[in-house]
């Protein structure tokens, strides 16, 4: 809290903008491109909600209303543009005119940002196939431990529709791992 | 689910060498990119275009919908029930059958109907209305003479 709150006494004194900023991005980008990273799996692809997401919160630094703590709200514009991503990414796929996109096994193969080993690319081909607001909330609950609670609160939603969400994405992970074995 | 649960501790995930130090530098480029005229306009015709391109598809469903449901659906079949078929074909009104269940005057009842579904002319209704007894009633509707008293029981 007393890093955010020298980000944002910083960031309201004038000329002390670039200052502010630059102790933003050093704070909190490598946390949000992991968090992301993990929602997108591409590189290229965490790099631009990245960047978006710093660009946002500079756009919108000023109508911050701390009424959570900074990451938080960091996290909440990052997760909405990673949903927005998964989201247009699904209906360019659906829509492609050149033919069925690579799989993802095939991307990982090629990818040299990639290291995991055959349990870890079926575990991420699996979310691959969840719709994206459940692939996030699969990746918050699984991978990063969040309460329920937290994750309504970033996600602005009841805390049962998350549950129900989580639910279904783990029982079609579940089901999609049991069919590989 | 379990034996992947235990590995997920390692990221396998890598960035290429110095991606984050060289973060900073390049958000900042951006935010400090001067906007092409074309992507102002963009930005700002946007939603008037969404909102256009919502009321086109709402449109386009709604005639799209007008065009096929001829094609499957032609109107509620012909009721087996011939007095209901009657109401649907628009000579009787529904008070008579609520009168005829109800055990209310049938007689009353479908004179009220007759009154509500024969036609008069302009000039003999202006005389009815300031005139109008029973017996003109009936005096007009046998001029008429297009029912079949006997069928329908009415005591005349």
């Amino acid at each position: 809290m007393t890093e955010d709150k020298e980000i944002l006494d910083a960031f309201r004194q004038e000329g002390k903008e670039d200052y502010a900023f630059n102790l933003l991005v050093r704070r909190y980008s490598r946390d949000l491109y992991w968090q992301i990273r993990r929602m997108v799996f591409d590189h290229d692809d965490a790099d631009d909600l990245l960047q978006n997401t710093l660009i946002k919160a500079w756009k919108y630094l000023p109508d911050f209303r701390e009424d959570c703590r900074l990451y938080t709200w960091l996290y909440r514009i990052a997760v909405n543009e990673t949903i927005n991503f998964l989201k247009s990414k699904r209906l360019r796929t659906m829509f492609s005119l050149t033919g069925k996109e690579r799989t993802l096994a095939e991307k990982f193969t090629a990818d040299p940002y990639f290291s995991g080993d055959e349990i870890t690319r079926r575990l991420y081909a699996g979310m691959e196939k969840l719709p994206p607001r459940q692939k996030v909330i699969f990746t918050m609950r699984y991978f990063d431990q969040m309460k329920f609670d937290d994750i309504a609160k970033v996600l602005k939603r009841t805390v049962g529709s998350v549950k129900a969400s989580y639910h279904h994405a783990f029982v079609k992970m579940k089901r999609y791992l049991g069919e590989e074995d | 689910m379990s034996e992947i649960k235990e590995d997920i501790t390692r990221n396998p995930f890598t960035v290429p060498d110095g991606y984050f130090e060289s973060l900073e530098d390049r958000v900042r480029e951006r935010i400090h990119r001067p906007a092409t005229p074309f992507a102002t306009f963009v930005m700002k015709a946007k939603p008037a275009f969404m909102m256009a391109l919502m009321f086109a598809v709402i449109a386009g469903f709604g005639w799209l919908a007008s065009k096929v449901t001829p094609l499957i659906y032609d109107g509620p079949a012909a009721p087996d029930d011939p007095i209901m078929a009657m109401i649907e074909e628009g000579y009787l009104e529904s008070s008579f059958i609520y009168a005829y269940f109800e055990e209310i005057d049938v007689d009353e009842a479908f004179t009220y109907s007759l009154e509500n579904t024969i036609t008069i002319d302009g000039e003999i209704e202006e005389d009815l209305e300031s005139t109008l007894t029973e017996d003109d009633m009936w005096e007009h509707l046998d001029s008429q003479d297009t029912l079949d008293w006997t069928e329908t029981g009415a005591d005349r």
